[in-house]
C-alpha cells in the first residue's frame, strides 16, 4: 500500500512520518511504501484543509492532527 | 571614491538597515510574538474553522467567524490557502473563504505585533481593523456577484475522518492561561511607558503562572511541540527577514549614491538628522507617497498587491524604502500597502486561479486593490 504523509514540512508534519515509521516498523514485514507530499498546489488538490495528514492508497484517513503510532497501526490494519 | 570603497559602503549600509530592525524594542515584542504563534499552532486545533464555517452555518456566524478567525490561526500562508481552497469548495462558500483569506494573513500575530513595534502602535491596529472590516465588505460582495449556492462542492467533497484518534482536550482556563501570560508579557515586554526596573517585578509573576501551568497541566510532548513550532517558526521567518532587511538597505544605500549623497552621512532634514541611506529611496517616492491622495493609495495597494513579500517582510517595506518612518510615506499609502501587500502576491494568485476560476479571481484581486485603498484613505484622511 502506499502512504503519503500530506503537509507542508512543519515539525508536526515531521513527526507524523516518524509516527508512520514507527507504525510500520510494529507491523513488522508490511508492504507499503511513505511519500511526503510538500507541495502546496498537491495539498490543496487533494482536498486537505488542515496539515498534517495521513491517506492510505490516495483515500485521506487523518486530518491535522498528529495520529498517534496505535491508531496510526488500527488504520494500516484495516486498509 | 574607488569601486571597493563604495562597494564596502553599500555593504555596511545593509548592515546598518539589518541591525535597525533588531534593535532592543522590537526583538523584545517579537520573540514573546514568535513563542505565541508557536503555541497557536502546537496547543490550537484550528478545526474550528470546519466546525463554524461549514456550508450550513449561519451567514453572520460565518462571516464574522472568517473574518477575525486568522488571529488565531498560525502565520503563513501555507496554512492559510489550503483553508481557504476547502472552505471554497467544501465549507461556507465564497463570501466567508475569501474573506478569510484576506484577512488571515493580515491579523497573525507576528504581523500586529511587528507592524505595531517597528512602524507606529496606531498603524498596527489599524491594519488589524481594516483588515477585518474590509474582509467582511469583500466577502458579502464576492458571495453578491458570484452567488453563494453554485458549483456544488458536495459532488468533490471528499469524506474526510477528522478525528485522528484522541484529542487531547485542556480545560478552557489552562489554555486562557497559557496565551493570556504569553500575551501580557508580551504587552508589558514592549510597552515604551515602563523601564526595565519596573517590568521585571510585574513579569516576574507571569512567568511564573506560566511555568506553573507548562508544569502542572502540560505533558512533556506538547512543550516539545510548542517548542518546536516556535523554533520552526523563527527558523523559516527570520532569515528571509534579515536578508530582506540587508536588502532595502542596499537599495537605500544605491539611491543615496544615485542622488551624490554618501551612503552612510547623517544629514539634516526639517530639524531632524538621518542616515542618508535610511531616506534616499523614500526621498525618491516622497513625491508620490508623501501625501494620502487617491493617487498614493491606490498606488501603495497595487504595489502591495502585485510585489511578493516574505512574511513580515512589509513592515520594513514600508519604513524604510517608502521611508514611512522617516516620515517620508504618509499613512494612507502606507496602510493600503500593509492591507494589500501579505494578502496578495504571485504565487497566492495561482493558488486563487487555479481554486477559484479566472473570473472570481480577477474579481477578489480588482476588490483587494479598491478595499485597501479605501481603507488608506478612510485612516490617511479622516482619522489620522
Amino acid at each position: 500500500m502506499k502512504i503519503e504523509v500530506i503537509g507542508p514540512g512543519c515539525p508536526r508534519c515531521q513527526q507524523t512520518a516518524q509516527n508512520v515509521k514507527d507504525a510500520l516498523a510494529e507491523l513488522d514485514g508490511i508492504d507499503a511504501t511513505v511519500e511526503k507530499v510538500e507541495e502546496q498546489m498537491e495539498i490543496i488538490d487533494r482536498g486537505v484543509m488542515h496539515t498534517p495528514a495521513v491517506a492510505v492508497d490516495g483515500e485521506i484517513q487523518t486530518e491535522g492532527v498528529i495520529p498517534e503510532v496505535d491508531r496510526l497501526i488500527e488504520v494500516f490494519q484495516s486498509v | 571614491m574607488t569601486p571597493v570603497e563604495l562597494l564596502v559602503q553599500i555593504l555596511r549600509a545593509g548592515i546598518d538597515e539589518t541591525l535597525s530592525y533588531l534593535t532592543l524594542h522590537v526583538v523584545t515584542c517579537l520573540v514573546p510574538a514568535f513563542f505565541i504563534a508557536g503555541g497557536i499552532s502546537a496547543v490550537l486545533s484550528d478545526h474550528f474553522v470546519t466546525k463554524y464555517l461549514s456550508a450550513d452555518a449561519p451567514k453572520l456566524q460565518a462571516y464574522s467567524i472568517a473574518s477575525v478567525s486568522g488571529i488565531a490561526l498560525a502565520v503563513c500562508s501555507c496554512t492559510i490557502l489550503p483553508m481557504f481552497a476547502g472552505l471554497y469548495k467544501k465549507g461556507a462558500g465564497i463570501g466567508p473563504a475569501t474573506a478569510f483569506l484576506f484577512s488571515g494573513p493580515a491579523i497573525n500575530v507576528l504581523a500586529v505585533v511587528f507592524t505595531a513595534s517597528a512602524l507606529s502602535l496606531p498603524l498596527g491596529g489599524a491594519r488589524a481593523f481594516f483588515a477585518v472590516t474590509m474582509a467582511g465588505a469583500i466577502g458579502l460582495t464576492m458571495a453578491f456577484v458570484f452567488g453563494s449556492g453554485e458549483e456544488g462542492g458536495s459532488a468533490e467533497g471528499q469524506t474526510v475522518v477528522t478525528d485522528g484518534g484522541t484529542v487531547r482536550q485542556r480545560p478552557l482556563w489552562v489554555t486562557g492561561g497559557f496565551f493570556g501570560t504569553q500575551v501580557a508579557i508580551l504587552l508589558i515586554a514592549a510597552t515604551g511607558l515602563l523601564t526595565w526596573a519596573v517590568k521585571a517585578p510585574l513579569l516576574a509573576p507571569l512567568f511564573a503562572v506560566l511555568g506553573y501551568l507548562l508544569w502542572a497541566e502540560f505533558d512533556r510532548e506538547t512543550i516539545e511541540a510548542w517548542l518546536q513550532e516556535t523554533w520552526f517558526f523563527t527558523r523559516t521567518i527570520f532569515p528571509l527577514l534579515i536578508a530582506g532587511t540587508f536588502v532595502i538597505g542596499i537599495i537605500g544605500a544605491i539611491a543615496a549614491i544615485a542622488q551624490g549623497m554618501d551612503p552612510l552621512t547623517t544629514i539634516t532634514r526639517g530639524g531632524e538628522t538621518f542616515v542618508a541611506h535610511q531616506v534616499a529611496p523614500g526621498l525618491l517616492t516622497q513625491g508620490i507617497f508623501g501625501q494620502t491622495t487617491v493617487l498614493s493609495a491606490g498606488l501603495g495597494s497595487i504595489i502591495g498587491a502585485i510585489l511578493y513579500m516574505p512574511t513580515l517582510l512589509e513592515v520594513p517595506i514600508v519604513g524604510s524604502l517608502f521611508g514611512y518612518t522617516n516620515g517620508l510615506m504618509a499613512e494612507g499609502p502606507a496602510l493600503a500597502l500593509l492591507l494589500a501587500g501579505p494578502s496578495l502576491s504571485l504565487p497566492n494568485m495561482l493558488v486563487i486561479w487555479k481554486t477559484m476560476g479566472a473570473k472570481r479571481t480577477a474579481l477578489y484581486v480588482s476588490l483587494v486593490a479598491v478595499a485597501a485603498t479605501m481603507a488608506g484613505l478612510i485612516w490617511g484622511l479622516l482619522l489620522v
